[in-house]
């Protein structure tokens, strides 16, 4: 047999319907997508079309109506909710549109979030967050509070939060949805640098400017990949 | 390998901000457990504090557990007597001295009369007593002298008054006074330690002249018997229940009861007149302390409506916490943890908010104080125990939010 590389994701026929009342609305048909280590995967389409809906399965947030997702070698749709949220601890950095940052907890503390439901805040981990937050350039500001902070240096943090495990893969949707062009750039700049020393990389977007960062552009409609 | 302490550690401190940072809501959980437990522990330290303050001073007149008091005629402690009550003789008293057991006793007779300083008139205990009074009842003069012997043999027209008497009828000032008593004039020679009151009873409202004195010619009895002897025995040789026994057997033969009749004389200890002083303190405690305790349980329901209330305003960062890896379980004890801080808090401060109350209030009532560390540790355990299964309710929801939904 040849060697073949696994994906580090890999659907199958993903569905996704909700239920609303006695309608019923089937946003997600029928998915295949594979994500090789060291992909960066950009999904585009428009408003409604179900980005958000497959990047939440993908992290983990949600579970699909059927189909096969296999997550770094692990069939995820048959897991318990304790096992999900451990691969999203372990597996997953998520990056938001809105940042979702802690408003009362400082820059670190932020950072620091998704250990301490792994082993819990250890001295590694602070001296890894403060190292991460320094190559971003926040290291300066790591007892700012979220509104001490521009949209920019926001979303940096939610990165390194997003990084401070070493997940498999980071998934971001519309990273730069809530910034303007320039820091946009800069953001988008970040992701390319950090593909580049190996990590994979989903984005979701309907910016083609940012969109063009990926080595992969991949387009949703009706609840399909457009071939 | 997980290092479990050092998460839920992670996890308390998480918990611990947040309380920090949504004051408000912690504050009115506070404050909804806090007043109930000050009021419990005020109640509570007050109604002990009145208690052990009537021991105490039955204490400060040698009646404590090695003492007991014999009164004339049977019936329900305290109550109007129900068989005759002339028994008890100068020769019941000479066979008890001599028990092995007794220390010392003093036997007296006792009588309401009017009194009188030739212009003023009131009604006061005239006791007729022994040379043993004031070492039997650890009760001295403080100005002037007790009886002599010499006064004893001689029926002697003296007498000895509390400071209620003096203070009412001669302005602070009685010794070598003259004071009409059932209509016979005595000297004042002395006046008695200020002994204050147990509750309502004025312990210095009395005057006491010699038993003889008393018998022969101020009481007027168509025979010599007692009203009462208090004996103080020696608590290391013998229990008092045998001390009882013995000492019913030897009256009840003396006085020739037959069997199945009453006994006609009371054996009075300081518990039962402690808890005859205190029947009316320990009702209104205990009514209180169920007043408190309603107070802790509505406390306790605003604690879980307050708390889900600040589930519903933490529901975005509850969704983050989900969406980096808590899992429901971690939720869970996210919430749990809160409520115990809150009840540890409100427990702690409350406690300590009732030694203050307690204090002042005691100060101020010229009460004993008595701090129930007992008892205030009884509570905080009982309010931790409530909390946790409380708790469990507020934190189940938290820990059920769908963080999919919420983060989008
Ligand atoms: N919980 C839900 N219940 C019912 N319908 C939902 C739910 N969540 C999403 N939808 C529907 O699914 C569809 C896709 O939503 P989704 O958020 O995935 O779109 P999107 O592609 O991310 O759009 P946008 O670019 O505006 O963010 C929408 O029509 C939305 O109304
Ligand atoms: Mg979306």
């Amino acid at each position: 047999m040849v060697d073949i590389k696994e994906p580090v994701i890999k659907l199958r026929d993903i569905r996704k319907v909700y239920r609303i009342g006695e309608e019923e609305y089937e946003i997600l048909k029928s998915i295949n997508l594979d994500v090789y280590k060291g992909d960066f995967v950009a999904i585009m389409g428009a408003s409604g079309s179900g980005k958000t809906t497959l990047l939440n399965i993908l992290g983990c947030l949600d579970r699909p109506t059927s189909g096969s997702y296999i997550l770094d070698g692990v069939e995820v749709t048959k897991l318990s909710e304790r096992e999900l949220a451990s691969i999203r601890n372990q597996k997953i950095g998520f990056v938001f549109q809105e940042f979702h940052l802690i408003p009362w907890a400082t820059v670190l503390e932020n950072v620091l979030l998704p250990t301490v439901y792994a082993d819990g805040i250890t001295k590694e981990k602070i001296d890894k967050a403060i190292y991460l937050l320094n190559r971003l350039n926040m290291g300066e500001r790591i007892n700012f509070r979220p509104n001490e902070l521009s949209g920019g240096q926001r979303q940096r943090v939610a990165i390194v939060r997003a990084l401070i495990n070493d997940p498999a893969i980071i998934l971001a949707d519309e990273p730069t949805g809530a910034l303007d062009s320039k820091t946009s750039e800069e953001v988008m700049e970040i992701f390319g640098m950090l593909n580049e020393e190996g990590r994979t990389i989903v984005v979701v977007t309907h910016d083609m400017n940012v969109a063009s960062k990926a080595k992969l552009i991949k387009h949703i409609r009706d609840g399909k990949f457009i071939e | 390998m997980v290092n479990l302490s050092n998460r839920y550690y992670s996890i308390f401190k998480e918990a611990l901000s947040e309380i920090l940072n949504s004051r408000i809501y912690f504050f009115f959980m506070v404050i909804s457990l806090f007043v109930g437990i000050a009021s419990m522990v005020t109640v509570y330290s007050l109604g002990k504090g009145f208690e052990i303050q009537v021991i105490k001073q039955l204490e400060s007149f040698n009646f404590g557990s090695n003492a007991f008091l014999i009164l004339a005629g049977g019936g329900k402690f305290f109550g109007p007597s129900t068989t005759r009550s002339d028994t008890l003789v100068l020769g019941d008293v000479e066979v008890l001295k001599r028990l092995y057991f007794v220390k010392k006793l003093d036997y007296f007779q006792r009588a309401f009369m009017e009194v009188s300083n030739g212009k003023d008139v009131r009604t006061t205990m005239v006791f007729g007593v022994t040379l043993n009074y004031p070492d039997v009842n650890n009760w001295h003069v403080s100005r002037g002298r007790f009886f002599s012997k010499a006064d004893i043999d001689s029926k002697a027209k003296v007498c000895v008054v509390g400071t209620a008497i003096e203070d009412e009828l001669y302005g602070g000032n009685a010794l070598g006074k003259v004071i009409k008593i059932n209509g016979i004039y005595f000297t004042i020679i002395g006046v008695l330690e200020r002994k204050g009151a147990i509750g309502s009873f004025r312990l210095d409202d009395r005057v006491l002249i010699p038993i003889t004195t008393a018998n022969t010619r101020v009481f007027n009895r168509n025979k010599a018997y007692l009203d009462g002897v208090k004996i103080i025995f020696d608590d290391r040789i013998v229990d008092f229940d045998v001390i009882k026994s013995l000492v019913t057997k030897i009256l009840r033969e003396r006085h020739k009861l037959q069997e199945g009749e009453p006994d006609d004389f009371r054996i009075i200890t300081p518990d039962q007149i402690v808890a005859f002083r205190t029947a009316v303190s320990r009702v209104i405690t205990g009514f209180l302390l169920v007043i408190s305790l309603v107070t802790i349980v509505v406390g306790g329901v605003v604690v879980v409506n307050i708390m889900y209330a600040n589930i519903e305003d933490k529901m975005k960062v509850i969704a983050i916490r989900m969406a980096v890896g808590a899992s429901s379980k971690d939720i869970f004890l996210h919430y749990l943890f809160i409520v115990i801080v809150v009840a540890l808090i409100s427990g702690i401060t409350g406690i300590l908010g009732g030694f203050i109350l307690s204090a002042l209030i005691s100060r101020f009532a010229s009460l004993y104080f008595y701090v129930p560390i007992n008892f205030s540790i009884l509570v905080l355990v009982g309010l931790l125990l409530v909390s946790f299964f409380f708790g469990v309710f507020p934190a189940r929801k938290a820990s059920s939010i769908p963080p999919g939904v919420l983060i989008r």
